[in-house]
This record gives C-alpha cells, sequence and structure tokens, in this order.
C-alpha cells in the first residue's frame, strides 16, 4: 500500500489523489484513566496538521471521521491530565480503534515536570521520573517529603509505614494496581517491600476516602501505579553504605497482541554499625547488630487485547528476611522475621452495557514467621502466619453522551481472607471478609467553566459486627485562570484489623475483642492553588486546610502493669497542607525549586488535650534540583518537628532536619544510554529518629549504575 | 525506703526540735526546727505512663510542676531523699536521678543491659539501691556522681528494695518468664554498709511487692499474689531474727503499695480494691478490702500517702489521660484535687529546701 501511495503521490501529484483510491477512514479511541481504568470524558482530540476534533464523551470514547489514510499524530489534552500524542496509522477506509491513557496532570514545562504533582482530585502525584530522581528504593521513599504524609522507619531497611495527616498507619489504604496492599492481619502497609523500580506513579490523596475507595482509606489513600509492559532491557546496580547491595534487571518485549514484562529485584543491607546510645538511658556506645535485611522480588507483567477492552494481568512472587534487633538500648541478636508472598491480578477494562466496565480480580497468598529465641525482655518466641485472599473490584461507568454534563458511576468491591496463625486467639476467625457498595456521579453544571460536583455514597460491611456503614464524599471544585479550589466534606471509617481484635492474650499483651472501627464522621477540606506561568518560569502556590476529629482511634496502650492492649481513643484534629513550587528555564539551566509544609493539630480530645504520640505537628520538606547538559543535581532537606513520646506534653523529643545530596550523569555506552549516580543520604551525619530508642547509623552513601538497551527509557 | 524516711525524717525533726529547745534555753534564737522556713514540703507523684513526675505544694501554693525524665521506660518505683529522686526507668536499663528543686534530671545512670530496673531505696546520702528483676541482681548506684556500682546477686525477680537499721531488704518475685510467681516470695537481705549477704527470709505467699516499716521496727511486706487470683496477702518480718513471724491473707486482688499512717496503721492499697487498712496492734482490718476507702467511688488506688499534717491522700489513676490525686477528710471524702500525669502509680512526701 506504502509503495502504491508513493507511487500515486510522486508521479500523479496531490491535485489527481483522489484518483488513487483515498477512502477516508475512521478513527474510533477510549481515553482512560491508567491508574483505575475509569473513563475520561471532555478530552479535546486533535489530529496536528489538521483541522479534524473530537472531544470523549463520559465513557471515554471519541469518534474522528473523514482523515485520510495514512500516518498522524494524535494530541489529546484535558485539563488536570497530562497531554499526550499518540501516533496511529490509519488504512484506506478502515476503521481504527486505539487505547489512550491519560495521567493526572504533571505540570509540564518544555518538557520538564514538576518534582511532585497535584493530580486532578486534591492529592499528590509523584511521577516516574521524580522517582527515579530522588534515587528512592521503595515506594514509602518516594512519599517522603509529601506535606500530608509522614514515613516511620526505624532503620534503613526496615518496614516503612506511611501515615497521612496524623492518623494511624492502618488507616491508610494502599492499592497497588487497585489490589490492597495492607496486610490483612495487621491492617498496615509495609511499602518497605515495595520496590521503587517497578512503580509508574504515585498518587496519594489525603482524607477519608472511604466512600470513594473502600473501607480502611479513614486517613487517606495511596494509590500505586506499577510499570506496564515495555520493550528493551534494563539493568540497575547499586552498593552503598551498611553493606547495601542491590541490582534490578528486567526485560519485555511484544508478540503479536502481547506485550510482556518480567524483571526481578534483589537487595541486602548488612545494617550492622556503631552508634551512641542516648542520654536519657544512660549513653555509652553500642553496636548496631541483627539489623540486615534481604529482599528478593520476581515480577510478570502482561497485557492484550480481548473482548474489545483490554487485559492486564500481573504477579510477582517475593521474599524478605530481616533481623529485629529492637531498640537501641534493649537490642536482641536473635530477633528473625520472615515474609514470603504471592501475588497475582488481572483487570479487564473495556465498554460494556454502554458504560466504561472494569473488573479487577486477585489473589494473595502469604506465609511469615516472626522469632526470637533470646529477646531482651520477656519470653522467647515463635509465630507463624499463612493466609490466602481472594477478591474483587469491578466498576462501571456510564454518562448522557458525548459532552454530557452528568456521568454516574458504581463500583462493588468484596475481598475473602483466610488466615492461620499462631499470634491470634482462638477466638479469632480463620475467616473474613468485606465488602463496599459505592455509587458516584460527576455533574458539570456549566459547561466550559470548570465547575464540578462531585459526590459519592459508600456502604460497608465491618467484617468486625457484620454491620453495614455508610460513608460519603460531596466535592465541588472549580478550575479556572490559572486558579483551581475545591471545598469537600467527607465521612470515613476503618475497622480494626485482626491482630488489634484477637491478638493472642500473653506477657505484657492482653487483647480488645470490643475494640471498635475509627470513625470520622464528618471531614471539612477546602484548597485552593494559584499557578502561573511567566514564559520560561512556571510556578504554583498552594494550600488545603482540613478539620475532621476521629472517633475511637486504635491505639495500643499500656496499663498500670505496662500489659499493652489496643483501645480507641477519641481525637481532634485539624490541619493545613502548603506548598510552593517553581520552575525556571535557562541557558545555563534548569532550576527546579520545591517547599512544602504540613501542620497537624492532633490532640486528645480532652480539656487541655495534647498533641497525639509521635505526631510531629510542623513537618517541612524543601528541595532544589538543577540539571544541566547531562547532569542532575538535587538538594533536599526533610525537617520533622517535635513530638511527644507520650499521651501528655512532657519529654519532647527535638525537631530535627535531615539533608540529602544526589548527583547523577548520563551517558551512553555503545549506543545504550545509561547513568550514574551518587547518593549522599543525611549529609550532616544526623542521626536522630522519628521513635526514640531506634538508632540511626546517619550519613550513608550510595552508588548507582544504570544501563539500557537502546530506545527504553532513560533513567537519570 | 521511701516510707521509711517518713519515720527518719520524724526521728530527724524530733532531734531537731529537741535540739532547738536546748539551743533556745541557751539563748541561741537562731536555730532551724520543724517550721524551717527555708525548707517546704512537696508531693511527688510518679507518672508511669508518661514517665514523669509531679511535683505538687501539699499547701497548694504553688501550682503542680512536672518532670520528664526519658522518652521512654516503665517506671513503677521511686525512691526520695530531700531533693533527689532516684527513679528506675524499668524496661530502659537505666536510673533517673531528679533534682526536684531543679526540677530537671541530673543524672540518667546506665545500668547492665536488659535490667528490667524497677525497685529502689536510698542507703544513705549518696548511694541508692536498684534493683534488676530480669538479672537477679541489685546495683548500687551514687546519686551524686551517677555513676553505677557493681551488681550483687539477689534472689530471684527483686523488684522492690528497703532499708532499715543497717539492713537493706530486697523483695524477690520469683517470678517466671511468663512473669507468674513459680513460688512463694523471698527477701535478700544485705548490709546496708557493704552490700554483703546476710541472710535469706522466706516468706508464705506470692510476689512480694512492697514493704513498709512500722512503728514496731518490723517490716510489713505486701504480697500482690497472682494478677487475677484475688490471692493478696501481707507478711510481717522480724527485721533482726530475719523470719517471717506472721502471714494475714485476705488482702484480696493484687495489692499493690503500703504506708503507715500517723495513726499507726497499715495503708494498703490495690487498684482493684481502693485503700485497705490494716491496724497490727489489733491485728485487725479497720477496713477490709470489701469495705476499702473508695475515693471518688473509685475502687481503684494504686498508692496513698500522708503529708506531714497527717492528711491522706490517694491517687487517682487513669492510664489513658491525666489522671489526679485526691486529699481526703478524715471521713475520707474528696477535700481537694491535684492534678498529675497519666496512670499515676506511686506518691510520697518530702521536704525540700527553698532555697
Amino acid at each position: 500500500m506504502r509503495v502504491f501511495l508513493l507511487i500515486c503521490v510522486g508521479f500523479l501529484g496531490p491535485a489527481v489523489g483522489d484518483l488513487c483510491g483515498q477512502w477516508p477512514g475512521r478513527l474510533r479511541g477510549r481515553i482512560s484513566d491508567p491508574e483505575n481504568g475509569s473513563p475520561i470524558s471532555g478530552a479535546l482530540v486533535g489530529v496536528m496538521g489538521s483541522a479534524f476534533t473530537a472531544i470523549s464523551d463520559v465513557a471515554g470514547r471519541f469518534e474522528i471521521q473523514g482523515l485520510g489514510p495514512g500516518s498522524h499524530i494524535l494530541r489529546v489534552e484535558r485539563v488536570g491530565y497530562e497531554a499526550t500524542q499518540v501516533p496511529v496509522e490509519l488504512r484506506n477506509g478502515r476503521s481504527v480503534s486505539v487505547e489512550i491513557s491519560l495521567n493526572p496532570e504533571p505540570f509540564r514545562l518544555d518538557g520538564i515536570s514538576m518534582v511532585t504533582e497535584r493530580p486532578d482530585r486534591p492529592g499528590w502525584t509523584v511521577t516516574r521520573e521524580t522517582i527515579e530522581r530522588s534515587g528512592a528504593h521503595t515506594a514509602a521513599d518516594a512519599l517522603r517529603g509529601l506535606p500530608a504524609v509522614l514515613v516511620r522507619e526505624d532503620r534503613p531497611g526496615a518496614g516503612q509505614r506511611v501515615s497521612i495527616r496524623g492518623g494511624s498507619a492502618a488507616g491508610t489504604l494502599v492499592l497497588v494496581d487497585g489490589v490492597p496492599w495492607n496486610d490483612p492481619i495487621t491492617g498496615v502497609a509495609d511499602l518497605g517491600r515495595l520496590p521503587a523500580a517497578v512503580i509508574e506513579r504515585i498518587v496519594v490523596v489525603p482524607g477519608g476516602q472511604t466512600a470513594r475507595y473502600g473501607a480502611g482509606a479513614r486517613a487517606g489513600v495511596v494509590l500505586v501505579t506499577t510499570r506496564g509492559p515495555e520493550s528493551g532491557w534494563m539493568l540497575t546496580s547499586e552498593l552503598g553504605s551498611l553493606g547495601r547491595r542491590g541490582v534490578d534487571a528486567e526485560i519485555g518485549g511484544v508478540k503479536g497482541d502481547l506485550r510482556w514484562r518480567a524483571g526481578g529485584t534483589y537487595d541486602r543491607i548488612g545494617g550492622a554499625f556503631d552508634f551512641e546510645l542516648p542520654r536519657e538511658v544512660g549513653g555509652g556506645r553500642a553496636r548496631r547488630a541483627n539489623a540486615d535485611t534481604r529482599t528478593a522480588t520476581a515480577r510478570l507483567v502482561a497485557s492484550l487485547p480481548l473482548l474489545g477492552g483490554a487485559l492486564r494481568s500481573s504477579g510477582s512472587v517475593d521474599e524478605d528476611e530481616r533481623g529485629l534487633p529492637g531498640k537501641g538500648f534493649a537490642q536482641s541478636e536473635t530477633g528473625r522475621s520472615n515474609h514470603r508472598r504471592l501475588r497475582l491480578s488481572a483487570r479487564w477494562q473495556g465498554e460494556a452495557v454502554g458504560g466504561a466496565l472494569s473488573t479487577l480480580l486477585h489473589l494473595g497468598s502469604q506465609s511469615a514467621e516472626v522469632r526470637d529465641a533470646d529477646p531482651p525482655t520477656g519470653v522467647p518466641f515463635e509465630e507463624h502466619w499463612t493466609f490466602r485472599s481472594a477478591g474483587i473490584r469491578s466498576a462501571w461507568q456510564w454518562g448522557e453522551g458525548a459532552g454530557s454534563l452528568a456521568e454516574w458511576g458504581v463500583s462493588l468491591r468484596a475481598a475473602s481472607h483466610r488466615v492461620r496463625s499462631t499470634a491470634l486467639s482462638e477466638r479469632a476467625s480463620s475467616a473474613r471478609w468485606d465488602a463496599d457498595l459505592t455509587l458516584n456521579g460527576t455533574l458539570t453544571p456549566i459547561r466550559g467553566r470548570g465547575l464540578r460536583v462531585k459526590g459519592a455514597l459508600g456502604i460497608h460491611r465491618d467484617p468486625t459486627d457484620a454491620q453495614v456503614r455508610p460513608t460519603h464524599e460531596l466535592e465541588v471544585s472549580w478550575n479556572g485562570s490559572g486558579l483551581r479550589g475545591h471545598v469537600a466534606h467527607r465521612s470515613s471509617f476503618r475497622a480494626p484489623s485482626m491482630a488489634d481484635q484477637y491478638f493472642r492474650e500473653g506477657v505484657a499483651v492482653v487483647a480488645n475483642p470490643d475494640l471498635g472501627a475509627e470513625w470520622t464522621p464528618s471531614e471539612l477540606e477546602f484548597g485552593l492553588e494559584l499557578r502561573r506561568d511567566w514564559g520560561r518560569t512556571v510556578g504554583s502556590v498552594g494550600a488545603t486546610v482540613y478539620s475532621g476529629d476521629v472517633r475511637g482511634l486504635v491505639v495500643w496502650m499500656p496499663d498500670f502493669r505496662f500489659v499493652w492492649s489496643p483501645v480507641n481513643i477519641d481525637v481532634r484534629r485539624k490541619g493545613l497542607d502548603a506548598w510552593v513550587r517553581t520552575e525556571r528555564r535557562s541557558d545555563i539551566g534548569d532550576f527546579r525549586i520545591e517547599a512544602n509544609y504540613g501542620l497537624r493539630h492532633v490532640t486528645y480530645d480532652r480539656p487541655g488535650g495534647t498533641q497525639v504520640s509521635y505526631r510531629p505537628r510542623h513537618v517541612a520538606f524543601g528541595s532544589a534540583s538543577f540539571s544541566r547538559g547531562l547532569w542532575r543535581l538535587r538538594f533536599a532537606a526533610e525537617h520533622t518537628g517535635a513530638r511527644y513520646p507520650f499521651a501528655s506534653a512532657v519529654n519532647a523529643l527535638p525537631a530535627f532536619t535531615t539533608l540529602d545530596l544526589r548527583l547523577a550523569r548520563e551517558w551512553v555506552l555503545a549506543g545504550r544510554p545509561g547513568s550514574v549516580a551518587i547518593h549522599l543520604r543525611r549529609l550532616a551525619d544526623q542521626r536522630d529518629a522519628l521513635i526514640f530508642g531506634y538508632p540511626h547509623p546517619g550519613r550513608t552513601v550510595e552508588i548507582a549504575i544504570h544501563l539500557q538497551s537502546r530506545g527504553a527509557r532513560v533513567l537519570q | 525506703m521511701k516510707r521509711d524516711l517518713r519515720w527518719d525524717r520524724a526521728l530527724g525533726l524530733s532531734v531537731t526540735a529537741l535540739c532547738g529547745l536546748v539551743c533556745a534555753g541557751c539563748g541561741i534564737d537562731d536555730v532551724s526546727g520543724p517550721e524551717n522556713p527555708r525548707e517546704s514540703e512537696v508531693g511527688v507523684v510518679l507518672n508511669s505512663l508518661d514517665v514523669s513526675l509531679t511535683v505538687f505544694d501539699p499547701a497548694g501554693l504553688r501550682e503542680p510542676s512536672t518532670i520528664g525524665l526519658a522518652a521512654d521506660g516503665s517506671p513503677v518505683g521511686f525512691a526520695l531523699r530531700g531533693d533527689l529522686v532516684v527513679v528506675p526507668l524499668g524496661f530502659v536499663p537505666a536510673a533517673a536521678v531528679v533534682d526536684i528543686g531543679l526540677e530537671a534530671v541530673r543524672h540518667t545512670v546506665a545500668l547492665p543491659e536488659g535490667s528490667g530496673a524497677t525497685g529502689v531505696a536510698f542507703l544513705n546520702d549518696s548511694i541508692a539501691l536498684v534493683a534488676n528483676p530480669n538479672l537477679d541482681s541489685v546495683t548500687p548506684v551514687n546519686v551524686l556522681s551517677g555513676l553505677a556500682g557493681e551488681d550483687v546477686p539477689v534472689g530471684r525477680y527483686p523488684q522492690a528494695v528497703t532499708a532499715t537499721g543497717g539492713r537493706v531488704f530486697v523483695l524477690n518475685a520469683e517470678l517466671g518468664p511468663d512473669f507468674q510467681p513459680t513460688g512463694p516470695g523471698t527477701l535478700t537481705v544485705l548490709d546496708a554498709g557493704d552490700l554483703s549477704l546476710l541472710g535469706t527470709v522466706r516468706l508464705s505467699a506470692t510476689n512480694p511487692g512492697s514493704a513498709a516499716v512500722g512503728p514496731d521496727g518490723r517490716l510489713y511486706v505486701v504480697n500482690s499474689g497472682s494478677f487475677g487470683g484475688g490471692d493478696g496477702s501481707l507478711s510481717v518480718v522480724d527485721p533482726s531474727s530475719l523470719e517471717e513471724v506472721e502471714l494475714i491473707s485476705d488482702f484480696g486482688e493484687f495489692p499493690f503499695a503500703s504506708t503507715f499512717g500517723p495513726d499507726g496503721n497499715l495503708y494498703v492499697s490495690s487498684f482493684a480494691f481502693g485503700i485497705s487498712i490494716w491496724d497490727p496492734t489489733a491485728r485487725a482490718f479497720v477496713r477490709s478490702t470489701g469495705e476499702a476507702i473508695a475515693p471518688e467511688g473509685s475502687s481503684s488506688s494504686p498508692g496513698a500517702a500522708f503529708d506531714r499534717a497527717g492528711r491522706l491522700y490517694a491517687l487517682r489513676p487513669d492510664c489513658r489521660q491525666p489522671s489526679a490525686v485526691l486529699r481526703l477528710d478524715d471521713n475520707f471524702q474528696v477535700e481537694a484535687t491535684v492534678p498529675v500525669g497519666i496512670c499515676p502509680i506511686e506518691m510520697a512526701f518530702t521536704l525540700v529546701g527553698d532555697g
């Protein structure tokens, strides 16, 4: 055909082109959010170099007719999303369908995206580029510095828990490609077990999100999108202080309609270091031992068209072995933990029954072992867990047609867990299931004014008492003239975890089967963001204020015998998330500066209530990046404010600030792009930690070397 | 030890007063006496969950102050002598030496790793003896220099220490790894001078948790028994013959602390029943556990103490939020309330210098 066209064009010329039999083709497509498969309506689709345009309907569909055969480039734009260009090949008189994904609005200037971005909903997006530039090892590392987020890590290589706006770690729901990452026993998501190498994007939506994402998202939700199939290969190797060794390798390809990618990660940290015991425990020097970590992960992802839609399936198997050294003043040389996991999921998304349908099935299997033959206090223990889980999440979104002013959706989620554990009481049921039904709608009352009204109603089954609990969200947002804002009102809840309810009674632990759910009955949020473009410099400034008391926050507290038990306490909560970002592109290089500040007024609901323990009232983060040619330099500072270790205003731990510096250079070896990076963490040898008693090694150095095949994305 | 101080102090005050009278007779009018204006009485409360001390003025002239001890720990007891308070920090192997006049921690003395530091008593103005229940030993601590001495082995799971008559009595709970009693408790008796072993007193009941020296010079040891067992008891020990001379049962569920009142009766406190009163002379309950004092209607009080004026104070514990000390009148009704920290567990009074 190409030869034929060439002959026509070359010899007969454009004036007689029609004589060659060119018939217009039909281009159909669907635009969706890759994170959850939901359709994106109102997107402008234009054929570059022509006047052909279309707007996607509520199902994300569009159609362009009359376009001549040949190669075209579609440009897709939508407020709140990153504009993208997609090449298409139209054949004579044929109909072609394309699937287009739009990423939530990274703020771009001449091809450079911001470090962290505001997605279309109130929250933040951390892009793949940001993750690569930050040198993050894990998903939790990538979230450091976001104003609403606090990452707890007791030592390098240890578990990493993320809490949002002063909530508990178990109140943060983490969905990885829609599959819950939270441990079904403890309710806590360990993002230290999710390698940064597999992540395409992370969206953090603070505030109660139960009505949209299901029970568990009481304080917020972290939506992780992993990288899809890519062709080519990549290899990254890393070594550093504390005996850190790591390698990540992957390869992908295309076979027919099947696209796939497979990879593996291995990380090891020796973890030993000398440290000073704090004066509060008598001082002196000690050596941190039994602090090693070894993690291995293998993964596979594949996608192919199926039944008019797209099927993406993924699987991973991972294992980690960690020492459990305990606190610095009460170290254990024998405490160990071992986890093995298998995760499988498959998601189909396409059009059905007049709307867009997305269905996700997931299976999980995990076994774990925690033991200490000679603990510093208490009796030796050896506990085992095994669990199997299966779940389904199905969403159906529909509207009134192209350019509609209203769209609606319904989603159903159900999950079943079967647990066997020596650590749980005999009263604990071995099976547990929960479910959510969510109805949502979006109204655009005035076309073209950027005003939107969103609502969601969630109905949830509380697995602890089999009661049905409703939650809601109502949000009004507007976007125009560089200013956008939103007002939202929400309610949310989280059921206690199995460990909270049924931890087996033992030495210094008493279960509390009467434990109730955490509730945020009324949360109000107001946010504004102003964006400006001064040619080569762009910037934004914004803030969100929120207020929402928590009823029955689950907290482990001891009694007078120092026997620990989970209890429900009421907490008053209000705060502020603020940010400033600017980028400038100049002749000497590109600059970007980012600053975040979080104020969390989280106090016990009692007269003169003090800040909840280990919730710093002030947190701040700043980073400055400079890139010139093949060089990249990034300097970051993270401030953790003073915090109380107990439920009263005494024994405050001082605030501390850590500094990071990362320098990277790209290069090309035999036509293959690569990079070398050196990363100095805690540059000033700062050794404070969020939680008292866990020594930190201070300054560490890491060197990473990356190499990839031609045509693959360049990492930095 | 701190309870003994009351008697030591009474004796000291008496001697001082006698000296005052003698001096007055000699025509010297500038003397110190029991009403020394440069000394004032303060109440000291140990708040176990927020690891702090609350210092309050029983006269109510000053606002209570709070002294943070450490950012971690599980303290359940203390000893005081004048301005100095020694607080073992529990699972943190250290003891905080606090100057309540300065409202600051003067030293944090490191103890042997895994100590489980719990009981403590002053032996003299500079040495306090701290029990290491996890190591079956006691450690002498110099409160002035902040240095610890050599460990001294004692019985199994020592959890309290008291000193009287030049002897140190270490209360060994004889608990097993699961913190349950493995048998009757014992007392290791040491010489207060060189910490040499003088003998062992074998008790008839389990889990000795506190002791007080009575007006008769005998040692009254409260046995907490098994938690939930309701088998609390009182052992009376002759400190000279080093023998248990009497065992009184019916002290109910987990009696915790004890102190002698100005009436010569023993006030035994418990989280479970409040404050019972035992008359050692009549060898009978004044108020049994069934009719124990329940301040503000709460039958839970882990500690009680008397101020210099002989007024009874009781702890009203709350382990989830700030609590209170209640001052009771003669009818055991609340006549004053002092706010304290979270989960107050022990209380005592002392005289401190104003200057």
